[in-house]
């Protein structure tokens, strides 16, 4: 800017950038208070209610209302906290009820708690300032973070904490990176005792302490290890992770409520995959079995009878495929541990702090891909933690951040089904995913001059790249406007647009999985 | 670059630095700043409206979705005589034709159940009915206002256009307006949350405006015609349009008749034009003009922060003094509150002084003229924010205390979180210009008028109202808002008398300051 004013009338809260980020999320999100509730507002407020009625020991036996409880105690301990606030603004959202309670006052009060605890994570992206690798991109990978579409679409109108919970991951990877290993650890145990998906990229932080933490940085001068200084490393972290874990499962185990807790954590009646697809192999694969139906009742083929007939088949509750195999649990376990397996070899023999973060974003996005019944909503997993790769010489990771968070973020789309949501939800879309592309720098990589010196395999890949993510307004505008307006009640095209959206956002997921694999295993360990 | 205050705004500060990234988003920048602003509108839209779930008559809501059934189920000659008991059609045909397009496309693409006539759909409150009716402020606002805008803040850059500013605006500064203009509280709150569709009417002034500055005043003149004749309450900007015009063609020494013929003409024409259904029968013509003007009411509506209800806490206007008595009077002092202003500017017919006149007319008319609602402020917020180029401050504080004296109406509508977040949102967006005034008068006046506004909020949010006095912090709304609109009134009065016409008058661009003072220009 040219010219200041004059300092005799100075700036009413002069903010710094990290502090004018936070108020325009913050403001930006508060106007969503109006928005339509889902089942998940009533999770939580039947949560703050039960922890507030009950004892302890009670908390998981609890079943008036068919939202139980079935995240873990800190998260159960986080709702009683809240809920000690919750009678002065309105005591009526603490009964237990069978049916949805709602009040205003309820609203304010819950969304309120949203945007709060959202400060975990804002103080987290703060932090990230102080990581030597991070210091010239942390604001920009900040604002991506904060401003996130599926935080707004997630977290602010659907409702959930993710916030919180991704403030925690990055606090603990915050640790890491500057060296603070041990409360890297203790914060990733206190996180996996809040929600118990992260447990997907606890393989990837294992092998870190075990190798890194606990082996690598017990050597002497020689390389030999020094084993009582490794004893004393393992003694030291898996002394504060059991802690976190005793002070968390302890009393719940006094009371004898593991085996109830345990069954309430991992309830494996449910089915492959979620009710809105999730997109990744299984709804790809799924969309294949639906195909291959059709084409053997051409040719009149034997079909399995009862999948050919439910035309919902796979989009609520056990999935039963037709033509191609069946999927057990079992074989979902062992192809997520098997495509993570070279990675986390590597992270064993290398085990940096940069490779850790690196590793850990495709660990959760292999959990993503090929796990069972995982949720649209666990795509954060991945696209928070990757904006830790981003900086201005890092073109590979950008690019990937940028498809990973695009194909995402589209397809938590579908969460948000009122008709008077959609208008947001594709304005939140949009806004990131054009202020994103410019700000990671795509916008120099895909101009004319830049591409044009491109071998031409690099050349066709990027225009596919660049034709997948110009397909997103194209897919939007036929799911959230033309067909929601066409005359379509028939059964077979109900679930068109959310077949498409899962299909188009799986392909991109599949590809930024396959080329981030490619680029960590060939270009990693330089660190 | 913006004027001083703006310049360390946070708007500004983002604004560039997003527009360093890549040319493409300096090119696009307009689009991502009005994705911006319809998301504000839409998620202000989430919320409840005017008369929601408050049977049996509701509210404007109601009364709008009510003139699109009327007026298409029914022929012209019976919109303004249908059932008076039932909102009935107070406002010129403009709005009707406006309402009977919404109602067709309601009825024959989507669900003909929102628009069905009378008992049918009276209250009608789906999500879906909302939806189109949210939709419909929307898209008029995007067909009306928000054009007009984008041609507004623009003008100045070409090299042969006259700019606002006394240097040609850089493609920053233009941005900042633009996005700023679009982000005023007062009109997002009122259209998209309360419901109307002011919108439309203030468009088509902005429409006028913009026809003048380009030297078009049969079409400006045919655009504001058409905006009084969409809603009558535009009359409060007559006055200085038409100083204006006369101006204009006592300058033009050649073809100053011509030009004032030719002018009284479209004007005639166009109301012509507007009227043509009911042009056949006089009665027809009476009846809108009696439903129109609404004489018949009170002095003022319910409680509004003009000179009459602030004053009528210590003189019982009403007991004193007979209705036709209070409207003679009325319009007495509304003529002598703008005379001065219209007089001025007809001797010096410039755009800037335009702005100045419609800013002082408008808070004339809403100070001292009959039956005014508290949402007519939108009218003098309309120039006064157009203004904010040049008058920072004044813009900023003019436009919260607005927000401010309409924030019984808001609170009666469950508009509240709409009105804390988009006047916060504006305001830090801005850098909170109305605290950094420039002489220490005037920064007493805005920092004290803040304090009181938040007093007044606390003291209703956390002390109960006492029970001899029941209206005791509207009443204080009420005379808080009228001193600060009165001090507004006296301060553009001031600016436009006493300014040697060099500041607000002259037409010619020094171009000598413009080069270097602006590190963004060469960008463009």
């Amino acid at each position: 800017m040219g010219r200041t004013y004059s300092p005799a009338a100075p700036a009413l809260l002069p903010l710094s950038p990290w502090e004018q980020l936070l108020a325009f999320s913050v403001l930006t999100k508060v106007l969503l208070w109006h928005a339509y509730q889902s089942t998940d507002f009533e999770v939580h407020r039947n949560w703050l209610a039960l922890t507030h009625q009950l004892p302890m020991a009670q908390w998981y036996e609890e079943a008036t209302s068919k939202w139980t409880l079935d995240y873990p105690p800190l998260f159960a301990w986080f709702e009683w906290l809240l809920s000690q606030a919750a009678p002065w603004v309105d005591p009526g959202m603490l009964s237990i009820t069978a049916t949805a309670y709602t009040s205003w006052a309820c609203t304010i009060f819950q969304r309120f708690t949203v945007v709060l605890t959202e400060l975990v994570l804002w103080y987290a992206l703060t932090q990230l300032r102080k990581v030597p690798m991070l210091r010239s991109s942390a604001l920009v990978l900040g604002a991506l973070t904060l401003l996130n579409p599926g935080l707004y679409i997630v977290d602010h109108i659907h409702f959930q904490y993710n916030g919180m919970l991704y403030g925690l991951l990055l606090l603990s990877l915050g640790h890491v990176l500057q060296g603070n290993d041990w409360w890297g650890g203790v914060f990733f145990a206190i996180l996996l005792n809040f929600k118990h998906i992260y447990a997907y990229v606890a393989p990837a932080y294992f092998i870190y302490f075990l190798s890194g933490y606990c082996l690598a940085q017990s050597r002497n001068e020689q390389g030999c290890y020094e084993w009582p200084r490794v004893v004393k490393r393992l003694v030291a972290l898996g002394s504060g992770v059991i802690a976190v874990f005793a002070v968390s499962l302890g009393p719940f185990a006094y009371y004898g409520q593991l085996p109830q807790l345990l069954a309430r954590l991992f309830p494996f009646k449910r089915g492959l995959c979620h009710a809105l697809w999730a997109p990744n192999a299984w709804a790809l694969y799924s969309t294949l079995d639906r195909v291959l139906i059709k084409a053997w009742q051409v040719y009149g083929w034997p079909v399995d009878a009862t999948a050919a007939l439910t035309t919902t088949r796979g989009l609520v509750g056990n999935t039963q495929f037709g033509v191609l195999p069946n999927i057990s649990p079992l074989t979902t376990f062992v192809l997520t541990v098997l495509a993570q397996l070279p990675a986390l070899v590597g992270l064993f023999q290398h085990p940096t702090r940069a490779h850790l973060v690196r590793v850990l974003v495709l660990a959760a996005l292999t959990s993503f891909l090929f796990g069972w019944h995982v949720h649209e909503k666990a795509i954060m997993l991945v696209s928070i933690p990757m904006a830790l790769l981003l900086g201005p010489n890092e073109p590979t990771t950008n690019r990937l951040y940028y498809l990973l968070n695009v194909a995402g973020s589209n397809a938590l789309l579908p969460l948000l089904h009122e008709p008077m949501e959609t208008p947001l939800k594709l304005i939140i879309f949009a806004l990131w995913a054009v202020v994103a592309f410019f700000c990671l720098g795509l916008g120099r990589e895909c101009s004319g001059q830049a591409m044009g010196k491109l071998p031409w395999p690099v050349y066709a890949i990027r225009c596919l790249e660049l034709g997948y993510v110009l397909g997103f307004p194209v897919l939007q505008l036929y799911t959230s406007v033309v067909h929601p307006l066409l005359p379509l009640h028939q059964q077979a095209l109900q679930f068109l647009p959310l077949l498409l959206t899962a299909c188009y956002s799986a392909i991109g997921v599949v590809y930024v999985w396959i080329s981030y694999y490619y680029w960590l295993l060939t270009t990693t360990c330089l660190d | 670059m913006a004027t001083p205050p703006l310049a360390v705004a946070p708007v500004t500060r983002w604004l560039a630095a997003l527009t360093t990234t890549n040319n493409v988003v300096q090119r696009h920048a307009d689009w991502l700043l009005l994705l911006l602003a319809i998301y504000v509108r839409w998620a202000v839209a989430l919320g409840p409206y005017s008369g929601y779930g408050e049977p049996p008559l509701y509210g404007d809501y109601e009364a709008q979705r009510h003139w699109m059934e009327v007026t298409l189920h029914l022929p012209p000659s019976k919109w303004y005589f249908y059932d008076p008991s039932y909102w009935q059609l107070d406002y010129p045909p403009v709005t009707a034709y406006v309402s009977w397009l919404c109602g067709w496309i309601a009825h024959h693409v989507f669900n003909p159940a929102w628009v069905a006539l009378d008992a049918q759909s009276r209250g009608i409150e789906t999500r879906e009915s909302k939806m189109f009716m949210r939709a419909t402020v929307l898209v008029c606002e995007l067909l009306f206002y928000i054009p007009a805008v984008a041609l507004f803040v623009n003008f100045g850059r070409k090299p042969d256009q006259q700019p606002l500013t006394s240097s040609r605006p850089s493609w920053l500064h233009t941005r900042i307006l633009w996005l700023l203009t679009l982000l005023q509280p007062a009109l997002i709150v009122i259209d998209h949350g309360h419901f109307q569709y002011n919108a439309v009417m203030l468009g088509l002034v902005v429409w006028a405006i913009v026809c003048f500055q380009r030297s078009r005043f049969l079409l400006g003149s045919i655009c504001f015609t058409c905006a009084i004749m969409f809603k009558i309450m535009a009359l409060y900007f007559a006055p200085a349009i038409f100083a204006y015009l006369l101006g204009k063609c006592r300058q033009s020494t050649r073809h100053g008749i011509a030009l004032f013929v030719k002018l009284g003409l479209t004007v005639v024409a166009t109301f012509a034009a507007c009227l043509f259904p009911f042009l056949h029968s006089t009665t027809q013509l009476m009846q809108i003009l009696h439903r129109v003007f609404p004489v018949a009411r009170g002095l003022y509506e319910d409680k509004v922060a003009n000179f009459w209800c602030a004053s009528s806490v210590l003189i019982k206007w009403r007991f004193l003094f007979s209705q036709p008595t209070l409207v003679k009077l009325s319009m007495l002092l509304t003529l002598l509150a703008f005379l001065p202003t219209c007089v001025n500017l007809y001797h010096n017919p410039t755009i800037r002084r335009l702005l100045y006149a419609l800013a002082v007319t408008s808070l004339a008319f809403y100070l001292f003229s009959f039956q005014v609602h508290e949402k007519s402020i939108l009218l003098p917020a309309l120039p006064i924010t157009l203004l904010m180029s040049i008058e920072p401050t004044l813009a900023f504080y003019f436009v919260n205390v607005a927000m401010f004296s309409m924030f019984p109406l808001l609170q009666r509508d469950g508009v509240t979180l709409a009105y804390i977040v988009c006047t916060l949102f504006w305001n830090w967006l801005a850098g909170f210009p109305f605290t950094m005034a420039q002489t220490r008068l005037a920064r007493c006046i805005t920092r004290g008028t803040l304090v009181a506004m938040g007093a007044v909020h606390l003291a209703d949010l956390f002390v109960p109202t006492p029970e001899q006095y029941p209206h005791l912090y509207i009443v204080a709304n009420v005379i808080l808002s009228c001193g600060a609109f009165g001090l507004c009134w006296l301060y553009l009065n001031y600016k436009m008398m006493c300014s040697p016409s060099a500041e607000l008058g002259s037409e010619s661009v020094d171009s000598g300051t413009l080069a270097g003072a602006d590190l963004r220009e060469k960008m463009d």
